[in-house]
């Protein structure tokens, strides 16, 4: 893989930091709503 | 028989399904992405014209793909909130708009990491990345406006135009290799006929392909979920749903 790694890396680092963001935002959302749930 | 069918996009049934749903997709989500991922890196072979660099097919293509599809179940979405105004469409709507815009954006960031080491370009004005960018442009414009017209109790269906008047966008990337004489390749899968790449090539992006909307449907999901418990927050309720 060291003919185009730099691309290759770029592009799998890219797509895998945004999903993982698509799941972290929406779960990070609920924790924080639990806590201020339980809080009142 | 149709009550029935209204009666599956009911909150109450949605809970219930999606409560049941959710593990079963993690569970098929786990081996599809990673032999997905594990067979594009590694387990097949480098391509005979573009090296190493045709790897990036595995994450480009799905996420191409998942840009139109989101659309299309948008657009549907839409349809279903205008002629049968079900309760769930414009939260479909509401949340697969974000998923959308950054699964094309994934496909533009690819696409051009993937054209700077064939084409020697990172961008040219091509028929199809132009195309794919106006749909970039459709769904920021679809969140931008569910945002200012969040209040109003006309934002629904007036969204649901918006996303019905784009539509005429998809039929357009899709085709648009065939009717512009583009740098883009064709399409590398087609519904009708057989795929002209070997097939250690071809399993690892199907896999690909399925594991990108497994996951789509379980973000989908669980921000409907959230969303509506949220807005209708009870203490006890909440207990026994949270994940």
């Amino acid at each position: 893989m060291n003919e185009h790694g730099f691309y290759i890396v770029s592009a799998y680092g890219v797509v895998l930091f945004l999903l993982a963001l698509q799941w972290l935002v929406p779960w990070l959302r609920w924790r924080r709503f639990l806590r201020q749930q339980k809080n009142t | 028989m149709w009550s029935f069918l209204t009666s599956l996009t009911s909150p109450k049934r949605f809970f219930y399904l999606s409560d049941k749903a959710i593990p079963w997709l993690i569970i098929f989500f786990i081996p599809t992405f990673a032999y997905g991922l594990l067979g594009g890196l590694f387990l097949a072979p480098a391509d005979y014209i573009q090296g190493e660099g045709f790897r990036i097919i595995y994450v480009h293509a799905p996420c191409a793909f998942l840009s139109l599809f989101i659309y299309g179940i948008m657009s549907a979405a839409a349809f279903f909130t205008i002629v049968l105004r079900l309760k769930m469409a414009p939260l479909v709507i509401r949340h697969s708009a974000p998923l959308g815009a950054s699964f094309t954006l994934l496909a533009l960031i690819t696409g051009s990491l993937w054209g700077k080491p064939m084409w020697g370009a990172w961008w040219i004005w091509d028929a199809r990345l132009t195309s794919e960018l106006i749909l970039l442009f459709l769904y920021s414009g679809i969140i931008l406006l569910q945002s200012a017209m969040a209040q109003k109790k006309s934002a629904d269906r007036t969204l649901a135009i918006l996303i019905l008047i784009g539509f005429i966008d998809i039929p357009i990337i899709h085709y648009s290799v065939y009717w512009w004489n583009t740098l883009h390749q064709g399409a590398t899968l087609t519904l009708f006929t057989r795929p002209s790449i070997a097939s250690s090539m071809l399993y690892p992006l199907l896999s690909m392909i399925v594991a990108f909307l497994i996951y789509y449907s379980i973000v989908l999901l669980i921000r409907m979920r959230y969303d509506m418990i949220s807005l209708d927050a009870n203490y006890h309720w909440l207990e026994r749903n949270s994940l």
